[in-house]
């Protein structure tokens, strides 16, 4: 057997037995069905979700939201952060307030983003765009920072003019770094997309289990969280391998 | 290559840098060097003395404050046309595979595909990568690297050739092997050669001419002249003598110290 056939093994053996424990602790009665139901009447709200369509249709605005807000934010950090990493002037300028900032987390900003932008869409896009915007920016300083001076003394060797210099070093040091900075920024983004659907919205998955709640339908919160902990699986993991298609040099 | 390749003299050359305390720190304190057209050269000296900061100048990559440096006549400002460099650690574009890296120097001016294609074919061929073009920095060894960091230079056909250090980092084997290689490359077509090293073995296998240099402010402490190469083999009593004289040089300068 080889090394990965065991490690799906293993990898399997312990979903397993989660859904076995799952299963053997709702059959004993040990705990009230409405704190932790049954398999099957989740397997069953999770059907119901299917067939009627609600679950793919809020995954969906989910999605869009993540996907709107991390543009956003992309939009905003990739430029700054290009400036931030080449230009010291604006490093200094920025550095401080960038600093500052970063420890805020997204969640702390709820009140003000009622406030600015109101219970709508918008204070949605600002909450997640503010999210993905700081690993972006940083990993994109990082990646314009990190041109190594004999990359660059090569290429001038070799006749490069200063533009292509730019295109051929600078570009394509910063790459890798940018690619990873967009895709823990789309993370980030997703992270605060359930909190930024609790605000006060009528579509989503965040919105699915708050209104679960406000019916006491424990099962249909399950649905939910797992629908959310598999788009964020599906969705890193796209990610992941479309930076190992685009970085080859990195992964090959 | 039309023509002999261009011989290089520097002239007086000094290098002051401001030190961290105010007071000016001197590199290369006034270092002057006759070198003939076609002729090898390894700068040998210990580490810091200002072996690659004194190639630095010649590449055009720094100014020298007093002094000048002329190639085929002309002063250095910038890298001149004529001057190839091959670099410490190969400074291979690690997002560029062994043929795009090989071809980038005729890229740059606009060559077209198919042209630029067919002559990093043959430098490639010439430095025994056939069957690696595809592949990526990072899946080669390390004299694989410096075989493909030769290449992307001579594909510009440099007559001037400044290598710093470029076997430093390989085995001795590997390092061997590519010393050969280098020579055998030079007899085809006898460029100008500047090479700088700190292994004595080296200098002398490679060199016409070894300059050997005293510590920081480097200058130029002694010339050995090795004999004619055909008669060179590692273990010749030539090469010996020549260790020897080279030794000796390097010896003085650290008894005194």
């Amino acid at each position: 057997m080889t090394w990965l056939d065991r490690r799906r093994l293993l990898n399997a053996t312990s979903l397993l037995a989660l859904g076995a424990s799952w299963y053997a602790v709702t059959a004993a009665g040990v705990i009230h069905p409405f704190l932790l139901p049954s398999p099957a009447e989740v397997a069953g709200e999770a059907w119901d979700l299917t067939r009627s369509g609600v679950i793919f249709r809020f995954a969906g605005i989910s999605l869009l939201r993540v996907v709107g807000g991390f543009l956003i934010g992309a939009a905003v950090a990739l430029p700054l952060g290009m400036l931030i990493g080449r230009l010291e002037t604006v490093r200094d300028l920025c550095d401080p307030i960038l600093e500052l900032a970063r420890p805020i987390p997204a969640l702390a900003l709820i009140p003000l983003a009622i406030a600015w932008f109101g219970i709508g869409e918008s204070s949605k896009l600002f909450l997640i765009s503010y999210a993905a915007f700081f690993p972006v920016v940083i990993n994109v300083i990082a990646g314009f920072h990190a041109v190594d001076p004999a990359h660059v003394r090569a290429a001038r060797s070799l006749r490069a003019s200063e533009v292509q210099i730019f295109r051929d070093v600078v570009l394509m040091s910063a790459f890798p770094y940018v690619v990873a900075g967009l895709r823990i920024g789309m993370g980030m983004a997703f992270l605060v997309l359930v909190a930024a659907e609790l605000i006060a919205s009528n579509a989503g998955l965040g919105y699915l289990i708050q209104e679960a709640r406000l019916n006491f339908n424990t099962s249909r919160i399950f649905v939910g969280i797992m629908a959310i902990g598999l788009l964020g699986y599906v969705l890193s993991k796209t990610l992941l391998e479309l930076e190992r298609r685009v970085v080859p040099w990195k992964y090959v | 290559m039309d023509g002999r390749p261009p011989g290089i003299l520097i002239d007086d050359v000094r290098l002051t840098f401001p030190g961290p305390d105010g007071a000016d720190v001197t590199v290369l304190g006034g270092i002057s060097l006759d070198i003939e057209p076609s002729e090898f050269i390894c700068l040998l000296g210990p580490s810091g003395c200002g072996k690659t900061t004194l190639l630095n100048c010649i590449a055009g990559f720094l100014q020298p404050s007093g002094g000048r440096i002329l190639i085929a006549g002309a002063e250095v400002v910038g890298t001149p046309p004529e001057v190839g460099i091959v670099f410490q650690e190969h400074a291979l574009f690690p997002w560029f595979t062994v043929r795009q890296n090989v071809e980038y120097g005729l890229r740059v001016q606009g060559v077209p595909r198919a042209e630029r294609q067919r002559v990093a074919a043959n430098f490639i061929e010439l430095v025994g990568l056939r069957g690696f073009e595809h592949h990526y920095p990072h899946q080669l060894s390390g004299g694989m690297k410096q075989r493909v960091g030769i290449a992307r230079t001579l594909v510009n056909g440099p007559s001037v050739l400044l290598m710093d250090e470029p076997f430093g980092a390989l085995d001795a084997l590997t390092r061997d092997a590519l010393q050969e290689e280098l020579l055998r490359m030079w007899e085809r077509d006898r460029k100008t050669v500047v090479f700088v090293t700190h292994s004595i073995a080296e200098a002398v296998f490679l060199a016409d001419r070894v300059i050997v240099m005293t510590p920081r402010p480097g200058t130029v402490r002694a010339g050995v002249k090795v004999g004619p190469r055909r008669l060179r083999s590692r273990t010749s009593d030539e090469f010996v003598a020549a260790y020897r004289a080279v030794e000796q040089a390097l010896g003085r300068e650290e008894s005194l110290r």
